[in-house]
C-alpha cells in the first residue's frame, strides 16, 4: 500500500500538543465507572453520560490543578562547575516575582548544553539570564513530554520558548507560562559557549495567575457578539489572537478588548496601525473598528496581561455576495435558518442577503414551511420559540421547560405543530408536541431509564413523528406518532440497533447501520416499514442519505465515497432501481455534503455544508452549495450563499 | 509521531479482569492507554475541552461495553474505535453550537523562531480544521499514531479504499495549505 507522505512540517505540527490526559480526567472516568457499572442501566442520551462532563467537574478540576501545581514543584540543580558567575540581581527589575532558581556556571573548555532546572506546570515565570566571555547563549524552554517520531528531524524540533543571551554581561529577559496541560518535564536549558560564564534566574509570578473579573461586554445596537474568547493570560508578542472567517466584502467588524496587567499592543494583518492599551483598568473596554477581512488580530505584551477579546459584527442584511443564479422559483423561495449557538442567520436559497439575529444559547430545529422552532436557555430553564423564517422574527413562545433543556425540535407544517425533545435535570427525557398556537402540549414518547441512544425524526411527508431508543441491554423501541390523528404506537424492535435515522417517508423508515458504537461490520443503508418488520437493503456500503419525493416517487438519495470520488445514487425505498446519478472527483476539493435544509417535493437536492451567513460559520472546505436535479442531472451553483 | 500502543501489548489478564467488573484492572488499563487516547482526541478535535469530553465519554463507554468484547487481544483497537466515534459525536454535536472564529494559540511564538514557522502552523491549523472529522481522525491515526491504513480501516470499520482516499485528500489539503503559506510569505508582524 502506498504511504501517504506528509510534509515534515505538518508531521511536526501534528505532534505538537498535549500527550497527557488532563489530571482530572482519570478521576472523572473512574467516577463514571463507579456510577455506570457494567450490565446496569444508566441514562445515556446521545452517547453522553450526563453527570460527568468537564464543566460539571470544573470545581474539582481546579482543585486538582492547584494541588498538582504546588505538589509538582521540582527544580534540579544544574550540573556545572560553579566558577565566577556574572554578578548582579537578575530579577531586581521584577519585584513581583519570587525567586525559584538562581543557577550559575562556566567557564568550560568546550561548548556545552546544560539543564538549568525544570519549570512546574500552571505557573507564570520571568526568566532572566546573563553571560560573559563572548558569543551568545541560547536559553530555551523544552517540554520533554512531547514525543517525536523517527521521521521528525532534530532541526524540526523547536523549543517552547527561546531567549538569545549575548555573552557581553547584559541581562536578557523573557516570560513564560506553563498551563495545566504542560507535562511534568519542562526543562530550562542553556547552550553555553566555550569559555563563557553564565547565570540564570527564574522568578515565579504567582499573582498574575489570578484571573480578573471583566465586566459584561456592551454590544452596539444593530450588532451581534460573534465570539468572546474570555480572559486569557498573554505573555508575549504578537500574543493571543482571533481570526474571523471572511465575511461579505465591505463588512466592518469591531474587536472589543479588555485587559489588565502590563501594557498590551493590538496588531492586525489588515494594515491597521497597532493600538496600545495601558491595561490598568479592569472596567475599560476598547473598541477597534476594522474590516472583517479574515486576517488575524492579536493582542500581545512584553509583560503579563490578562486579555479578553471579542468581536461584534452588524446584524443587518449582509452585502456584496454575488447575485443568485437563475433557478426555479419554488427553490429560490426556500427559506432556511442556521445558528451558531449565539446567532441565527435567516435567508432564502435565491437571495444573496441574509438576516442575522442574536439569540443567545440557542439551538435551531428542523424547519417546515416558513417556520422553525428555536430553543434557547433562559437561566435554569429552556424555552421553545416559534420563529418566522421569512421575517426573521419570533412569533411566539411555545413552551418553557423548567430545570431542563430542549435538545431538538421538528416542525410539522401540515398539521401546524412542533415536536421537541426534552431532557430534565436528572437526565430523564421525553418528546412532546405543541401546536403552532402554543396550545395542546402533550407527551408523545418517553424513554426508559438507561438508554444506549435515542433519536427522532419528522417524516418528510409530515405523516408521522418517530422517536427511537435502545436500552443498554434488550430490545430497542420505537414510538410512531401519527401526526394527523395523534395516535401513538409503541413498537418493540427485534433487530439490532441502528446508527442514525436517515428519515421517514411514505410509511418507510430509513436508517444507517450498524450501531454507531458497534463493531466493524459492513455499513449499510436500510429501510423497513415505519412500524417495524423486515429490513430492505438500499445500499450495501457506508453512506450518507436523504429522502425526497421526486417525479419517480419516494426515493433515497445516497452519497458514498470510493477511492477517488463521491458517488450520488438514487434508489426506491423498497431497494429497487438503484441508479448512479453523479460522481464528484475528490481531487477538485472536498466532496459534497447533503444539506439538512428541506426542499419542496421534486427532483432537486441541496448539497451544501453551512449556508448561514454567520461570520464564524464553517462553510469552507466543501465544494460550495449546489442544487442537483437527480433526474436531469442539472447542477446549479449557489454562488450567492457562503461557501464559494 | 507518537508510537501507538501495539495491538496485544496491553495485559490480556487486565482486560479479562475488567470485563468481569474489576474496576482496579480497568484503572490500570486507563493508566496504560489514557494519555494516548487523550492525545488522539485532542489532535482530532483541536480543542482541549472537546477532547476531554470525547476521551471521558469513550472510556466510560468502553467500561460499559467491555463485557461484550469478544477478543481481549483486540482491546486496543476496540477502544480506539470507541474513541474515534466519540470524537465524531463530539464534533457533530458542537457544530451548530460554536462559531468558527478561530482562537489562535496563546503566546505560541518562540522568540527567535522563524515567522515562517508560525505562519506554517497557522496555515496547517486552518487547513486541518477544514477537513472533516473523519479525515482528521485518519490523519491522526496514521501520521501521529503510525497505524497502517489497513489497521485504521479495521479500527474504523470502513473500507481500506475509503481510508486511503480520505487520507489522500487530507494530505493534499495540508500540502496546499503549506504551499499557499509559502506563496504568501509570513506576515511582517510575525517577523519582528
Amino acid at each position: 500500500m502506498t504511504e501517504m507522505k506528509l510534509d515534515p512540517r505538518a508531521v511536526t505540527w501534528l505532534d505538537l500538543g498535549p500527550n497527557r490526559a488532563p489530571a482530572d480526567s482519570f478521576d472523572a472516568i473512574m467516577a463514571g465507572v463507579d456510577a455506570v457499572p457494567q450490565r446496569r442501566s444508566r441514562l445515556w442520551l446521545g452517547g453522553r453520560p450526563v453527570a460527568f462532563t468537564p464543566r460539571l467537574l470544573a470545581a474539582a478540576a481546579a482543585i486538582v490543578v492547584v494541588a498538582s501545581a504546588v505538589g509538582g514543584f521540582a527544580l534540579r540543580d544544574p550540573i556545572l562547575d560553579v566558577l565566577a558567575p556574572p554578578p548582579g540581581d537578575l530579577l531586581g527589575a521584577f519585584p513581583e516575582t519570587r525567586s525559584i532558581l538562581d543557577a550559575t556556571g562556566g567557564p568550560s573548555a568546550q561548548d556545552e548544553t546544560v539543564v538549568a532546572g525544570r519549570l512546574p506546570k500552571d505557573e507564570a515565570f520571568v526568566i532572566s539570564a546573563t553571560c560573559t566571555g563572548g558569543g551568545s547563549m541560547p536559553v530555551e524552554v523544552w517540554d520533554r513530554g512531547i514525543e517525536y517520531g523517527p521521521d521528525v528531524s532534530e532541526a524540526d524540533k523547536q523549543p517552547n520558548r527561546r531567549l538569545d543571551v549575548p555573552c557581553d554581561g547584559s541581562i536578557a529577559t523573557t516570560r513564560y507560562v506553563t498551563d495545566p496541560f504542560t507535562s511534568d518535564n519542562v526543562e530550562l536549558t542553556a547552550a553555553v559557549p566555550a569559555g563563557a560564564t553564565w547565570r540564570i534566574a527564574v522568578g515565579q509570578v504567582r499573582s498574575h495567575l489570578d484571573e480578573p473579573q471583566f465586566p459584561a461586554l456592551e454590544v452596539t445596537e444593530d450588532t451581534a457578539l460573534m465570539v468572546d474568547v474570555g480572559p486569557q493570560l498573554a505573555f508575549s508578542r504578537p500574543g493571543l489572537g482571533i481570526v474571523l472567517q471572511p465575511p461579505p466584502a465591505g463588512t466592518m467588524v469591531a474587536v472589543l478588548v479588555q485587559c489588565l496587567g502590563d501594557p498590551v499592543t493590538v496588531t492586525s494583518e489588515t494594515g491597521m496601525e497597532p493600538v496600545q492599551l495601558a491595561c490598568t483598568d479592569v472596567g475599560t473596554t476598547t473598541r477597534i473598528d476594522m474590516p472583517g477581512s479574515g486576517q488575524a488580530v492579536r493582542a500581545g505584551t512584553d509583560g503579563f496581561a490578562w486579555v479578553r477579546m471579542a468581536v461584534e459584527a452588524p446584524t443587518g442584511p449582509s452585502a456584496a455576495r454575488p447575485s443568485a443564479p437563475p433557478m426555479p422559483a419554488e427553490l429560490a423561495g426556500v427559506a432556511f435558518a442556521e445558528g451558531d449557538g449565539q446567532n441565527v442567520a435567516f435567508g432564502t436559497l435565491g437571495s444573496s442577503s441574509q438576516q442575522l439575529v442574536r439569540v443567545a444559547d440557542s439551538l435551531v430545529g428542523q424547519a417546515g414551511g416558513d417556520v422553525v422552532g428555536i430553543s434557547r436557555l433562559d437561566g435554569d430553564n429552556a424555552v421553545l420559540e416559534l420563529w418566522s423564517l421569512s421575517d426573521a422574527a419570533m412569533l411566539r413562545t411555545l413552551a418553557t421547560v423548567r430545570g431542563g433543556r430542549i435538545f431538538g425540535s421538528w416542525v410539522d407544517q401540515t398539521h401546524e405543530q412542533v415536536f421537541y425533545g426534552v431532557q430534565d435535570r436528572i437526565g430523564t427525557f421525553e418528546w412532546r408536541r405543541v401546536g403552532f398556537d402554543g396550545a395542546g402540549e402533550t407527551v408523545v414518547a418517553s424513554g426508559p431509564i438507561g438508554v444506549r441512544f435515542a433519536q427522532a425524526a419528522m417524516a418528510v411527508d409530515d405523516a408521522q413523528f418517530v422517536a427511537e431508543w435502545c436500552p443498554l441491554l434488550g430490545s430497542c423501541e420505537r414510538t410512531v406518532f401519527e401526526a394527523a390523528s395523534g395516535e401513538a404506537q409503541r413498537i418493540v424492535l427485534e433487530s439490532d440497533p441502528i446508527c442514525s435515522i436517515v428519515g421517514v417517508l411514505d410509511g418507510r423508515f430509513v436508517a444507517t447501520t450498524p450501531a454507531c458504537d458497534a463493531g466493524v461490520e459492513q455499513g449499510r443503508v436500510l429501510a423497513q416499514a415505519v412500524d417495524g418488520g423486515a429490513w430492505t437493503t438500499l445500499i450495501d456500503d457506508w453512506a450518507d442519505a436523504t429522502l425526497i419525493v421526486g417525479s419517480e416517487g419516494p426515493q433515497a438519495v445516497v452519497l458514498r465515497d470510493d477511492e477517488t470520488r463521491t458517488i450520488l445514487s438514487t434508489v426506491a425505498l423498497d431497494g429497487t432501481g438503484l441508479r448512479e446519478i453523479a460522481a464528484v472527483d475528490h481531487e477538485q476539493g472536498m466532496g459534497p455534503r447533503l444539506s439538512t435544509t428541506r426542499l419542496p417535493d421534486g427532483d432537486w437536492i441541496l448539497l451544501a455544508g453551512s449556508i448561514g451567513d454567520l461570520p464564524g460559520s464553517d462553510s469552507s472546505g466543501g465544494m460550495g452549495p449546489q442544487l442537483l436535479n437527480v433526474v436531469t442531472g442539472e447542477w446549479i451553483e449557489l454562488v450567492n450563499l457562503p461557501g464559494f | 509521531m507518537l508510537a501507538g500502543v501495539p495491538e496485544g501489548s496491553v495485559d490480556r489478564t487486565l482486560v479479562e479482569l475488567a470485563q468481569g467488573g474489576d474496576r482496579d484492572a480497568f484503572a490500570a488499563l486507563l493508566r496504560a492507554m489514557g494519555d494516548q487516547m487523550y492525545a488522539v482526541a485532542f489532535r482530532v478535535l483541536r480543542d482541549p475541552d472537546l477532547a476531554q469530553d470525547a476521551y471521558q465519554e469513550a472510556m466510560i463507554s468502553a467500561w460499559r461495553q467491555l463485557p461484550f468484547l469478544r477478543d481481549p487481544e483486540s482491546f486496543e483497537g476496540w477502544v480506539r474505535r470507541i474513541l474515534v466515534h466519540a470524537c465524531y459525536a463530539e464534533s457533530r454535536k458542537r457544530t451548530r453550537w460554536t462559531t468558527n472564529v478561530r482562537v489562535l494559540d496563546l503566546n505560541e511564538e518562540v522568540e527567535g523562531e522563524s515567522g515562517h514557522a508560525i505562519h506554517d502552523r497557522e496555515q496547517l491549523e486552518l487547513a486541518f480544521r477544514d477537513l472533516t472529522v473523519e479525515q482528521r481522525a485518519i490523519v491522526v491515526l496514521h501520521h501521529h499514531l503510525g497505524l497502517p491504513l489497513v489497521e485504521i480501516a479495521s479500527t474504523l470499520g470502513i473500507p481500506a479504499g475509503t481510508v486511503r482516499s480520505r487520507l489522500h485528500y487530507a494530505t493534499q489539503t495540508l500540502r496546499r495549505a503549506l504551499a499557499t503559506g509559502e506563496a504568501l510569505g509570513a506576515p511582517k508582524e510575525r517577523l519582528a
